[in-house]
């Protein structure tokens, strides 16, 4: 089926039936998936390909969005007539201008990667191949899961005032669980990009074994508060839990951000500038245009340790009479857009990893958390439950931890708190940081 | 309609064995979903989606390979039966699947009164609007969301080996978040409800009760201290009690965690991984439970002991991890819809009722934490380390047997077998429920689960503000 039929026939259809206003939103998207037991040894292999549908109409400010996979153009038509239906009895929203109006599109590098565009399983089975053979030369460490994903997606958006090119990009996701023989230990890591470039099966294998073995043979630690050092991947997600939230501009409009009010103020450690950047190139979250067709920007959003902006969406920009900064993030395809981070990335310091362990003297190297994602955005608390980290004394690893939790508030911690920056920015699902040094952190522990 | 479905999966498994298939399962999903979201006193979501396809997993001589389309004509279900084929000739070993000796006919259709899909979209909207604006009004109430969410979910497995499987279920739920505000400190809390059935459900629950409670809870919450952090004796409300055994036990039992290693419930089968007052199961069937008859595989799902008082007798397996270790599959092999291969899941995973009463494991507390569930919002574990983590809605502290200080901002963690040794009372008050709204999240894969027990008291790790 052709991207720009479908998008043309579902505006013709939803402007005969009397819609105001409405938008068409086509994804088509080819994945492959791999999951390997062990060195030649598979568990799974599968893909396909599917044409998901986001339509929104407006009829007298009532607005409603629908959509879901379809099989041929008469599930396009069976959903705008459905959203259609709905939006009549929808109540008026008085704050409603106007679906987006300037529709754009930003070119960016390394959106696409011909290895991965051509959909050959060959490519993740020999990745995973890589990677159990690189950890089966360790003999004390075996494979728990080892997954490869591949995708190729396509999408464009029309609406009543234009439309868009076609946006056409890869991905890779890399998921690896290894497991210490005979240890409660074990450790795992991701990969996410845009294209294979920055990948090394072998050497992100290598690092995974490395880690697991680093933070085995756990014992307590000493104290109820400690220096810590937060590896760039456990920051990454604790700032994308609890700043990300915060910044969207519906939560801020709606009384839900610590950040309201805040814009000008010193809000974090002037250590600490983060930008979002929605065309940056390999980049996991980088898109031509966000997710209902306005082109996407970088944007400082603290400088320094200042808040700048906050993020919008085309509707929420209209409340505040100004321009969306391109942040516009619908869940799923058939969703409501609501603004949201692309790629959020905390700026590098310069201290290399050694150097900012010894910054802390005698604390913990926090290499994997599980449950910050449950830490409140509201008011900012956050709690971490420690599954992977090591107890050092000036630079030197003396036993691996796990099982307690870190916890505090993200904005005194990131304030008042911060020792020193890493140069080693790495993300996961589209926040990228450095490495962080915080002091006097509060432990909660057995 | 089912008929209709049913044959075009039995033409696939049959073309699927002509061009070469050992064995051959197909799953086809018609799923509807409806949503409404009025947040801050305005409408801000009215959306549904659909979820529509076909998938067929085959092994071959030469291995295991699974494909979809969402086109459900025959000339699309022949290119993707040829791709699932062309997936399994990859040359690398897979292990072999369980086979059943002979086929089954399941069908299972949630009872539904009305059908929540032909309601007038009017009467859910004045519902939800309703509940939303009227806690707005409220002082205090600085923010707050109030969603329905509607599901039916139709799932079709036939197999080579003669399994026939329809389910249709129904869900329908309300859900509320609430953000109160005294100064300059704020505090969420959200809950919600959900039950099996058709719109009836909706119309006869105290809808407007709920919104109260909550309300009121979150206005007590904001000026709550949160707790100083350790390790307390807990008394797990039953709300709590299921996220608790399905984030720090259930994710481990799971037999691809173990068989790989991954799980540090491996190789404790006859080993005592509880106190004797813990019995666990999973069990496809009960009452307020998401309902499994039959999983992705055309495996029946029936009840499954995990533990039986304190020993670990068992695991959950699909049909490859059940083969692996020459046992019977237990019907947990799911997939969050026919766009993926299944993984192996829980589906209604719970501790079986003892005999104390809440006020009883109170009583005997001289300093400890009543946990709550409402506002608790998920959990996570890491089974090979066996750490496992999740929030907790506003709680009490105990203090000589009696709840005093509410407090926020609460996360426990634990260790999965030290925290589960711990336990020296189980309630009789056993609760299952599940959600429309969310499910348990694995490999990028939600699929609904019911998770539940009694009240039950343990020591567990707590994190502070």
């Amino acid at each position: 089926m052709d991207l720009e039929y479908l998008a043309e026939h579902g505006l013709d259809l939803g402007k005969k039936l009397g819609a105001d206003e409405i938008e068409i939103y086509v994804v088509r998207s080819t994945s492959c998936e791999a999951r390997s037991l062990s060195s030649r040894r598979i568990e799974t292999i599968f893909g396909g390909s599917r044409i998901d549908i986001g339509v929104r109409i407006v009829v007298d400010k009532r607005v409603a969005v629908g959509g879901g996979s379809i099989s041929g153009v008469e599930d396009l038509e069976s959903i705008v007539r459905k959203v259609f239906e709905i939006a009549k009895h929808t109540p008026r929203d008085d704050k409603w201008r106007s679906l987006p109006t300037k529709l754009g599109f930003t070119l960016f590098d390394k959106a696409y990667d011909p290895k991965l565009a051509k959909n050959d399983p060959t490519v993740l089975l020999d990745m995973l191949d890589t990677m159990t053979s690189t950890v089966e030369k360790h003999r004390d460490i075996n494979v728990v899961r080892a997954v490869a994903r591949s995708y190729i997606i396509e999408r464009m958006i029309a609406n009543s005032y234009g439309r868009t090119n076609i946006d056409k990009h890869t991905a890779i996701e890399v998921f690896l669980a290894v497991r210490v023989s005979g240890e409660e230990s074990g450790f795992y890591d991701t990969f996410e990009a845009k294209t294979l470039e920055r990948f090394n099966p072998e050497a992100f294998a290598e690092n995974c074994c490395r880690l697991a073995k680093l933070t085995a043979h756990c014992r307590a630690v000493p104290t109820e508060r400690l220096n810590v050092v937060l590896i760039n991947k456990v920051f990454a997600s604790i700032a994308s839990t609890l700043l990300v939230p915060a910044l969207a501009a519906h939560n801020v409009q709606r009384e839900r951000s610590p950040l309201r009010g805040k814009l000008g103020e010193q809000v974090l450690s002037e250590d600490l500038s983060i930008v979002d950047d929605g065309a940056a190139p390999n980049l996991i979250n980088s898109k031509s245009f966000d997710d209902e067709g306005i082109a996407t920007q970088r944007k400082v959003v603290f400088d320094r340790g200042v808040l700048q902006t906050y993020l919008y969406d085309h509707y929420t920009s209209t409340i505040e009479n100004r321009e969306s900064t391109g942040n516009a993030v619908r869940r799923a395809v058939h969703e409501a857009p609501q603004p949201w981070s692309t790629n959020f990335i905390i700026l590098p310091g310069s201290e290399d990893l050694e150097k900012l362990v010894k910054t802390i003297g005698r604390g913990l190297v926090v290499y994997r958390t599980i449950g910050e994602w449950l830490s409140n955005p509201i008011n900012g608390l956050l709690n971490a439950t420690i599954s992977n980290a090591v107890y050092v004394e000036n630079g030197e690893v003396k036993h691996g931890v796990k099982g307690v939790i870190i916890c505090g508030n993200i904005y005194e911690l990131l304030k008042d708190k911060v020792m020193a920056l890493g140069n080693d920015v790495d993300g996961v699902e589209g926040c990228y940081a450095p490495s962080i040094a915080l002091r006097d952190v509060t432990i909660a522990k057995p | 309609m089912f008929e209709e479905l049913l044959d075009l999966a039995t033409h696939s498994v049959e073309r699927a064995r002509e061009l070469g298939a050992k064995l051959a399962i197909t799953r086809i999903q018609r799923r509807t979903y409806e949503r409404i979201v009025y947040d801050n006193g305005t409408l801000r979501e009215y959306s549904f989606s659909t979820v529509v396809g076909l998938g067929i997993k085959v092994y071959t001589n030469n291995g295991v390979g699974y494909s979809y389309t969402t086109s459900l004509d025959r000339e699309s279900i022949e290119n993707c039966i040829k791709q699932a084929l062309s997936m399994a000739n990859h040359g690398y070993t897979t292990p072999n699947p369980y086979v059943l000796n002979q086929g089954i006919a399941r069908f299972y259709r949630t009872p539904v009164s009305k059908d929540p899909f032909t309601i007038d979209p009017g009467e859910k909207i004045s519902l939800i609007k309703e509940l939303n604006t009227e806690s707005m009004k409220i002082e205090g109430i600085a923010s707050c969301t109030t969603f329905m969410g509607l599901e039916r979910d139709v799932r079709i497995v036939v197999t080579s080996e003669g399994v026939q499987s329809v389910s249709e279920i129904t869900l329908c739920g309300i859900g509320h978040t609430v953000v109160a505000k005294d100064g300059s400190s704020m505090e969420r809390v959200g809950d919600s409800r959900t039950f099996v059935g058709g719109y009836e459900t909706i119309r006869r629950y105290d809808w407007q009760n709920f919104v109260n409670e909550l309300n009121n809870l979150a206005k007590q919450a904001v000026r709550a201290p949160t707790p100083s952090p350790g390790k307390y004796v807990a008394v797990v409300d039953n709300e709590l009690v299921g996220l608790l055994i399905h984030e720090a036990f259930g994710h481990a039992c799971e037999g691809d965690y173990v068989e790989r290693g991954g799980s540090i419930l491996q190789g404790k089968i006859g080993q005592k991984v509880a106190s004797e007052y813990v019995t666990i199961v999973d069990q496809g069937l009960v009452e307020g439970g998401y309902p499994v008859v039959v999983d992705d595989e055309g495996i029946p799902k029936g009840r499954t002991t995990i533990v039986d008082r304190g020993i670990l007798v068992g695991y959950l397996h699909s049909r490859e991890t059940a083969n692996q270790i020459n046992v019977e599959p237990t019907g947990n092999a799911r997939a969050e819809n026919v766009y993926y291969d299944i993984l192996v899941r829980q589906t209604n995973f719970f501790v079986e009722r003892g005999d104390w009463t809440p006020e009883e494991m109170i009583r005997d507390v001289k300093h400890g934490i009543y946990l709550r569930g409402r506002g608790a919002r998920g959990g996570q574990v890491s089974p090979v380390t066996g750490t496992f983590t999740f929030s907790v809605g506003p709680s009490y502290i105990i203090e000589n047997g009696e709840l005093k200080q509410l407090v926020r901002g609460v996360t426990v963690s634990g260790h999965i077998i030290e925290t589960l040794m711990s336990v020296d009372a189980v309630g009789r008050d056993l609760v299952v429920k599940t959600s429309v709204f969310g499910g348990c999240g694995k490999g990028h894969q939600m699929v609904r689960v019911g998770i539940g027990g009694p009240h039950l008291r343990l020591q567990i790790v707590v994190g502070g503000g």
